[in-house]
């Protein structure tokens, strides 16, 4: 009689990719968008593709903005066997800071109340989108000094298995995250 | 008491630059504001007015400010580094060169920074007239206040080309 040892299926892991021309991406999170989970953005690298979300009201765009991604803190639990722990997942958090004040206190104060928004945001290249709806918290703190700037402090977090993934961002992309208003169709 | 009567009549010249004229002895510089048809005007000590005052630009600083970052663009503050030069026939303003220096500072606009004054008669002349001999009479006073100016400049998406002109 054989024995037979069981084993998990197999992950295949793609190769590491190395290239020494290629620079760096440029950090700071210049823009972002909110998408509504269950818009189909199909071809996420298309200006026709979100253009479309845009104009049927499901992904709005802030595009001017600052501020910071930490990665993901991991969640873990216990492991078995040889291993002390593992990871399952992560606890993403966003901020983002939008300049334009006072005309958007109904937009944020209104947008905290949504769940089924997913966070995309862009850094100079590229853009990451979450894979699952984010909790929005905009804030609006007055800071000391009179050369400070007044402006919506929002953060999002998530939790997921996944970590966010990189989509070039074209140039005609990166219009799609400009400064603009939707008409209504007359 | 400084009241605005003693500086009634005052003369405010606006930005001036400094010219040349050449003489036997060399060169010699004066300021005068300078219009836009290239036609310049004396800004100093006349006998037509009390007191006047006229500014230079010296230059300007941009300094990046991170916090006030948004999208691709870097934004910048601007630090432009001003004088302000004040004269005055004592004998029309009846008051001190220093009680005029204190009411400037108190009027200067929150955007203004002051950092430094000076009283000496013969450096402001000297900075003011290059190669020219002193001929500042004993009735006149002359001070320099350093400032600053302290802003953010427009983005460029936001200046209207249409405006930058004169017409």
């Amino acid at each position: 009689m054989a024995i037979v040892y069981k084993n998990c299926d197999e992950i295949v892991i793609p190769q590491h990719v190395c290239d020494d021309c290629v620079g760096g991406e440029s950090g700071g999170i210049r823009s972002i968008a909110l998408i509504q989970k269950d818009f189909n953005l199909t071809n996420i690298t298309t200006a026709a593709a979100w253009l479309a979300g845009i104009e049927s009201g499901d992904i709005i765009i802030v595009p001017s903005t600052r501020g910071t991604f930490d990665g993901g803190s991991a969640v873990t639990a216990a492991g078995y066997g040889d291993l002390a722990q593992v990871t399952t997942g992560y606890n993403f958090t966003l901020t983002a800071r939008d300049p334009s004040y006072k005309q958007n206190q109904t937009f944020w104060n209104l947008i905290k109340g949504r769940k089924d928004l997913k966070v995309a945001y862009r850094t100079k290249s590229l853009i990451h989108i979450s894979d699952v709806p984010a909790s929005i918290t905009p804030t609006n703190p007055v800071e000391e000094g009179l050369e400070t700037v007044v402006d919506w402090q929002v953060t999002f977090t998530w939790t997921s298995a996944n970590l966010p993934e990189p989509y070039d961002a074209t140039a005609l992309l990166i219009e799609v995250f400009s400064c603009f208003e939707v008409e209504a169709e007359p | 008491m400084l009241t605005f009567s003693c500086l009634a009549g005052a003369k405010f010249f606006g930005v001036a630059e400094p010219i040349v004229r050449l003489v036997d002895e060399g060169e010699e510089w004066f300021p005068v504001v300078i219009d836009n048809d290239g036609e310049d005007r004396y800004v100093f000590i006349d006998d037509d007015y009390p007191l006047g005052i006229y500014h230079h630009i010296i230059g300007k600083t941009y300094i990046p400010a991170v916090k006030n970052s948004y999208g691709d663009s870097q934004a910048f503050t601007v630090q432009a580094d001003m004088k302000l030069i004040c004269w005055g026939l004592r004998n029309q303003v009846r008051t001190t060169a220093d009680r005029i220096e204190s009411f400037i500072y108190a009027s200067l606009p929150e955007v203004a920074v002051p950092v430094r004054s000076s009283f000496d008669r013969s450096l402001v002349f000297s900075n003011e007239f290059r190669g020219v001999q002193f001929f500042l009479p004993e009735v006149a006073f002359l001070f320099s206040v350093d400032y600053y100016l302290k802003y953010t400049p427009a983005r460029r998406a936001c200046i209207d080309l249409s405006d930058l002109c004169v017409e």
